[in-house]
């Protein structure tokens, strides 16, 4: 590929999201509207080398694609509904110009996520299909990212495409309760495909990448179109400052370093001084939530020069925060990790027991205790939390960790 | 006369390109900057992404504070990246470094500094 022609896919690549979800709004059709675009950028391949750039990509792109959407309606004469009521016909370029405020335009891409986020689809579903729809990522792409054969991708996505598309979500725009709704729908799939990438739920690696750096583009195309959320800026520096570890997570034979042990100079530097900016103006707007703590967790780490240096007080104090707003087991969990740091394991162990029945079946509420455990000298106690946690199936990096833990446990006993 | 060259780009574009690509460019950047560093003093930047930018914009009353405003200042498509300020003897030296950026990528405008002060560097 030549230089100019990686430089237009990229370029392409960057609209794609807000032209497919203009042009799915003119034709109300994502299929015809995947296609336009593809046509359109054929066109620009053509033309934008011998003429320049235009002043307006997305513009140029727009009225090009609906042009060719038309052609193929008019070619196909699929039914000619499907244009109306907001007829693509009588346009001329300036109207459909003048449309393209940013306005219209981001809860255009914000009903696009919102399609893929179909309570009756999976996670993993969701976030093929957001990736695919959204993200204009191949199937051959998205199998990867997943670690699944391009086969199996093509027939969960086709499936999830079909489940998506009857979902009969209204394009008038969406009032501000409605528009809330959807935003925070769609950022906790962001959220998960995020985590999804991060922590794999299956199979021989620990992080699926490139997950992760979509979740990251997803979340900084949200920002874009609504600047003055500050939970979605809570959202992209809690990705950043936990992408920014990426390199020291796994040593390079594959395993799993818990942060304690990470060598902190791997730490991507500058990713971390992005997400402590877009914390910083978050936390101006006095609107704290679930993601901006988590964020804000994770920046006091970031801040650590070594595990020592934690100032794990802080984060019993967030953790207790977040617990207000998110009462879930998995929060509790954490408060009592940061508890331990800060009091001992004891009183971090009374706060698991009311926790036994909800998080049985969770891998990191075992591995938690036994590390407890460990730290009060009980290593038969230690030993039997981790064996618990290795019957729940854990991944193949994951599984030789506990091995080793369960194997220095055996020493101490 | 100090010289400086404003780099503007689609946001987001960069990092999309394959990693051969991203390497040809941070190349031109660090071949420039090497030989700005062998002619004396210069000065260069680069911003993080428009989203983490907040504009102060004109109250709209006299007395007011200024409106503090989350993102860039303008809904442009191209963005301001960075720039480099560079002591040089004339224009056409100017638009010759200038040029050896020349990226396909960005646009680069040359505009003579009427002043310039201060001194610094990112830790």
């Amino acid at each position: 590929m030549s230089p100019y022609s990686a430089w237009l896919e990229a370029r392409f690549a960057e609209i794609r999201p807000k032209a497919i979800a203009a042009l799915t709004r003119q034709f109300r059709d994502l299929d015809l509207a995947e296609e336009a675009f593809s046509a359109s950028c054929l066109k620009a391949v053509q033309v934008w080398p011998r003429q320049g750039l235009p002043d307006d990509p997305l513009a140029w792109l727009l009225t090009v694609g609906r042009n060719a959407g038309i052609d193929s309606l008019r070619r196909t004469s699929r039914s000619r509904d499907a244009a109306s009521p907001e007829s693509a016909d009588q346009d001329t370029e300036g109207d459909l110009v003048d449309r393209l405020d940013m306005g219209g335009l981001r809860d255009d891409v914000l009903r696009l996520l919102f399609i893929c986020c179909r309570p009756d689809l999976t996670v993993q579903d969701q976030s093929a299909l957001a990736l695919r729809i959204v993200g204009g990522l191949s199937v051959a792409e998205i199998a990867r990212a997943f670690l699944v054969k391009p086969k199996a991708m093509e027939q969960r996505i086709t499936r999830a495409k079909r489940t998506a598309m009857r979902a009969d979500i209204p394009f008038q725009t969406p009032d501000l309760a409605e528009r809330h709704a959807r935003l925070k729908t769609v950022s906790l799939l962001v959220y998960l495909m995020f985590n999804e990438g991060w922590s794999a739920s299956a199979g021989d690696t620990l992080i699926k990448a490139p997950l992760c750096e979509e979740a990251i583009r997803l979340a900084r195309l949200l920002l874009d179109l609504f600047p003055s959320v500050s939970e979605l800026m809570g959202l992209l520096a809690l990705f950043l400052l936990q992408h920014s570890r990426r390199r020291a997570r796994v040593d390079p034979e594959g395993e799993l370093v818990g942060l304690d042990d990470q060598d902190r100079a791997l730490w991507d530097r500058p990713m971390i001084a992005e997400a402590r900016a877009l914390l910083e103006k978050a936390l101006r707007h006095g609107t704290p939530g679930p993601y901006q703590i988590q964020a804000a967790i994770a920046a006091v780490h970031a801040a650590a020069a070594h595990a020592e240096d934690t100032d794990w007080r802080e984060i019993e104090r967030l953790y207790a925060a977040l617990y207000l707003m998110q009462p879930t087991p998995v929060v509790r969990l954490n408060h009592a990790a940061a508890v331990a740091k800060v009091e001992g394991p004891k009183a971090a162990l009374t706060m698991l027991e009311t926790l036994e029945h909800d998080l049985a079946g969770y891998q990191w509420f075992h591995t938690t205790r036994a590390a407890f455990f460990t730290e009060m000298g009980d290593a038969a106690a230690a030993k039997a939390a981790l064996e618990r946690a290795l019957a729940l199936g854990p991944t193949a990096p994951e599984r030789r960790h506990l091995r080793r833990q369960i194997t220095d446990c055996e020493k101490n006993l | 006369m100090l010289y400086s060259i404003l780099i503007y780009s689609a946001d987001g574009v960069f990092d999309r390109l394959p990693p051969d690509e991203q390497e040809a460019v941070l190349q031109k950047h660090r071949d420039l900057q090497a030989r700005l560093k062998e002619r004396g003093a210069f000065a260069v930047a680069k911003l993080m992404p428009f989203s983490n930018a907040v504009t102060l914009k004109p109250p709209p009353d006299q007395g007011q504070k200024p409106l503090v405003v989350d993102g860039p200042f303008a809904e442009t498509k191209e963005r301001f990246m960075g720039l480099y300020i560079i002591d040089c003897a004339s224009l056409d030296e100017a638009l010759a470094f200038a040029g050896s950026l020349g990226t396909f990528h960005d646009a680069l405008e040359v505009r003579p500094v009427a002043w310039a002060g201060g001194i610094l560097e990112s830790p």
